[in-house]
């Protein structure tokens, strides 16, 4: 077994943490600095522009196993202006049921999988449907893009169910989708991503997959 | 909470200023920022090892964060939650980087001392930095992001976890993996730290010697555009082998 196949630390490698340990942090260029306060600054005055646009958030709660909220439903919208600047690859995966979930951990291979979009948009399932697709995943994708998603779950879910409109299964995030109540997983990632996104929604007792967000990388 | 106004900012807690930040205050939410960038800085620097990458991702981390600040939870420090979104935006952006094979990787020497120095250095300190940044740049960015945490930012192996939303197993895994292939790349400094916390003067050879030099790295050693080694795990010792690539 060489070093870079040794699966936990041993001594030999102290002096390596040691050494990174060490190293004094790097100052911030000035002029880094005054580029992110100016990007902040038009943000601000962007803001102060528009009619309230992020006044209008509620926080997201986390969905408890087993657990019913019903006014979380209410409470659940998340930023309503999103400026979706990471690259993602959108499946639709509609009107699929809980089982399709089981092959989320290759969704990328699936067959209604989308073509991978340019940067800084969503792939876009059909033409006429295309914004209003958007704009259902924007919250989501909020979500994920700024770190909010919930950790992944052990393993992509095969059967999962809904109990009192909420999902089955922990360490979900509620999101509105489509002005409805849903709910963000985290899944084990593939061969190509180490984490997949989908959306649930609950059919009575039945958990129903209505999108998954895939990080390109 | 929000604090009334005419109150200093600098005299607001973070969580206060967050608070202030989404009921309407223009100020606040730079200060927050103000408050913690030169730690962002350092994170997205040793991740990326790229000044204008560097400097793309927490710009787009912070514009993010400034948006959807009322998604705060209050479940975590606001600088834990700044660490993230910068985290992501940094290990975002390596792997659309790595899927551009055209775009230069930053190991060039010149570049990384601009980056990793500061004037005043003694020489040796200035080319053990470059050093320790060029490696760096040489692992698969999942271990790079969990070393920079960990071993250089400080942070636990939990909070670590908790950042790169993952599995503490998964952060030890790949700590003692990047450190694995960070120790050839790193072997004459290493011989020169007499003890954890402080290292010794650089290769008794001097500064101008370049021992340990970017130019002895050699790219093939790890590549950089495999971003998840974690799960191959030939002796099935992994402490965690079924966290990623997991049907």
């Amino acid at each position: 077994m060489t070093d870079r196949d040794r699966p936990s630390d041993g001594p030999e490698h102290a002096d390596v943490s040691a050494l990174l340990a060490a190293e004094p942090e790097p100052a911030m260029p000035a002029d880094v600095a005054d580029r992110l306060q100016a990007a902040l600054r038009a943000e601000s005055t962007a803001r102060g522009t528009a009619a309230r646009p992020h006044r209008d958030v509620t926080p997201i709660g986390t969905a408890r196993r087993r657990r019913v909220l019903p006014a979380l439903a209410a409470a659940a919208a998340v930023v309503a202006v999103v400026a979706v600047g990471g690259t993602a690859l959108v499946q639709r995966g509609g009107g699929s049921g809980a089982d399709d979930s089981s092959a989320a951990g290759g969704a990328a291979e699936s067959g209604g999988t989308t073509s991978a979009p340019e940067p800084g948009t969503l792939a876009q399932p059909d033409g006429g449907a295309a914004d209003a697709e958007g704009r259902r995943l924007a919250e989501a994708q909020e979500a994920v893009d700024t770190g909010l998603a919930p950790p992944a779950l052990d393993s992509a879910p095969t059967d999962l169910t809904c109990t009192g409109g909420q999902l089955d299964a922990t360490n979900v995030l509620s999101v509105s989708y489509e002005g409805a109540l849903g709910f963000l997983v985290t899944l084990p990632g593939s061969a190509t991503t180490d984490r997949e996104y989908a959306v649930f929604g609950c059919d009575g007792d039945t958990a129903r997959r209505l999108a998954v967000l895939t990080p390109t990388g | 909470m929000s604090g009334e106004p005419g109150d200093r900012l600098d005299q607001r807690s973070d969580v206060e200023l967050l608070q202030a930040h989404v009921d309407g205050d223009p100020e606040a939410f730079a200060e927050v920022v103000r408050r913690h960038q030169g730690r962002l800085w350092a994170v997205a620097l040793r991740t990326l090892g790229d000044r204008e990458e560097a400097a793309d991702a927490l710009q787009d981390a912070m514009v993010k964060a400034f948006r959807s600040a009322a998604s705060f939870r209050g479940d975590a420090q606001v600088t834990t939650w700044l660490h993230r979104v910068v985290v992501n935006a940094c290990i975002d952006r390596a792997r659309r980087r790595a899927v551009r094979p055209a775009d230069p990787l930053p190991d060039d020497p010149d570049r990384l001392a601009a980056l990793a120095t500061t004037d005043g250095d003694p020489a040796t300190d200035r080319q053990r930095r470059v050093d320790v940044l060029a490696a760096l740049q040489q692992l698969p960015v999942d271990q790079r992001a969990a070393l920079v945490l960990v071993d250089m930012e400080g942070y636990s192996i939990d909070e670590a976890a908790d950042l790169l939303e993952t599995r503490p197993g998964t952060v030890k895994s790949r700590c003692s993996r990047g450190r694995a292939g960070l120790a050839p790349l790193l072997e004459d400094w290493r011989n020169q730290v007499a003890s954890p916390s402080v290292p010794s003067p650089g290769p008794a050879t001097g500064a101008q010697a370049r021992a340990p030099g970017p130019s002895r790295i050699d790219p093939n050693h790890a590549d950089p555009n495999h971003t998840d080694p974690d799960h191959t795990d030939p002796d099935g010792t992994d402490p965690d082998p079924t966290e990623e690539g997991a049907p």
